[in-house]
């Protein structure tokens, strides 16, 4: 495994990349001569990412410096994970709800600019100010026509194309300052894209 | 204007209730005017936008004060309640006014202080932007 995925690199295909690597790849269960419970190799498998040994039932690799997430042993029932003690059932559950906030944060271009910038510890606060006086001018005039043309499709649709356009252009550019590390840049354009959002939901 | 769900209207103060239904002083003055100046703020966090227009006489009273503003319940009702205040003022007693005098009028709780601070802005920047007109006037 290349170095740099070792920590949780977060770019626009970072969610499909990471799952669609995840390829079902147990090396357990040779010796046919014991029984499972007395054979500690049927227990364990190895992370198919570094190797290293780990619990056939671990969802992430145990490895302090990996940790890469684990496909899912075939050999367990829905009642293994679902039937277990409270406390199974409990961290199944945490496990699931984080990884699907995790997938909800990163998948929506404007959640996942947020959360980088919140990594960089640089979030984006209430009492914020600034943003380019032209932008905003473009902003309350994009509002405006939205508002002046209610009940008229054919400019609700223009104006839609034109925001759409502007969240195009604001992710695309997020991501090349991502690569550059130009982290008040980014905190800028994520900005400018939250008065696209919030257009966007007012349509 | 969108009517506010019943949920979110139990949460606002009737005051805030008030000037989102009856918003006083809506409007847009002509930003080239001599004696207009135009604020326009927005709150990064949330991405509301608000745009307070002055217009000032030849002694430095604000004659009239217009908003819009694109935002919560809470934004509208600061925008619109700063608008009533400054409205007769001299530009710089209305430079003076805090957020906290709006904040308090409207009741607002502490998450959305933010609200009135952007009104404050809108003010000051309203006022900034006829002050700079005047000196190219000049």
């Amino acid at each position: 495994m290349p170095s740099n995925s070792r920590t949780f690199k977060v770019t626009h295909s970072a969610v499909n990349a990471k799952f669609s690597t995840i390829t079902p790849h147990f090396k357990a269960g040779e010796t046919a001569s014991k029984t499972p419970k007395d054979c500690p190799k049927l227990l364990t498998m190895n992370c198919w990412s570094c190797d290293s040994p780990i619990k056939r039932s671990a969802i992430f690799c145990q490895s302090s410096y990996c940790k890469t997430i684990q496909p899912i042993d075939p050999t367990k029932s829905y009642f293994d994970v679902l039937t277990g003690s409270k406390k199974i059932q409990n961290y199944a559950q945490m496990q699931s709800t984080w990884l699907n906030k995790a997938y909800d944060t990163l998948k929506n271009p404007l959640s996942r600019a947020k959360y980088i910038l919140k990594l960089k510890s640089k979030d984006i606060k209430e009492e914020d100010k600034a943003t380019d006086n032209d932008f905003l001018f473009l902003i309350m005039d994009l509002h405006e026509q939205i508002e002046s043309s209610s009940g008229d499709d054919k400019s609700i649709v223009q104006v839609k194309n034109i925001i759409k356009d502007l969240i195009s252009e604001k992710t695309a550019n997020l991501s090349l300052l991502f690569a550059q590390n130009n982290v008040n840049e980014f905190y800028n354009k994520t900005i400018e894209l939250q008065y696209l959002y919030r257009l966007m939901n007012s349509i | 204007m969108l009517a506010l769900s019943q949920t979110s209207k139990a949460n606002y103060h009737p005051k805030v209730h008030d000037h989102y239904e009856k918003p006083r002083n809506v409007g847009l003055m002509d930003k080239n005017d001599p004696n207009v100046g135009t604020g326009l703020v927005g709150a990064p966090a949330c991405g509301d936008v608000m745009r307070l227009q002055i217009k000032v006489d030849d002694n430095g009273t604000i004659i009239d004060a217009k908003f819009k503003t694109f935002g919560c319940g809470s934004a509208i009702a600061s925008s619109s309640y700063a608008s009533e205040l400054i409205k007769g003022l001299g530009i710089d007693e209305a430079k003076n006014i805090k957020n906290t005098a709006i904040a308090k009028e409207l009741c607002l709780p502490p998450v959305k202080l933010h609200c009135s601070m952007l009104a404050e802005d809108a003010i000051k920047s309203a006022i900034e932007d006829y002050k700079r007109k005047k000196l190219l006037a000049l």
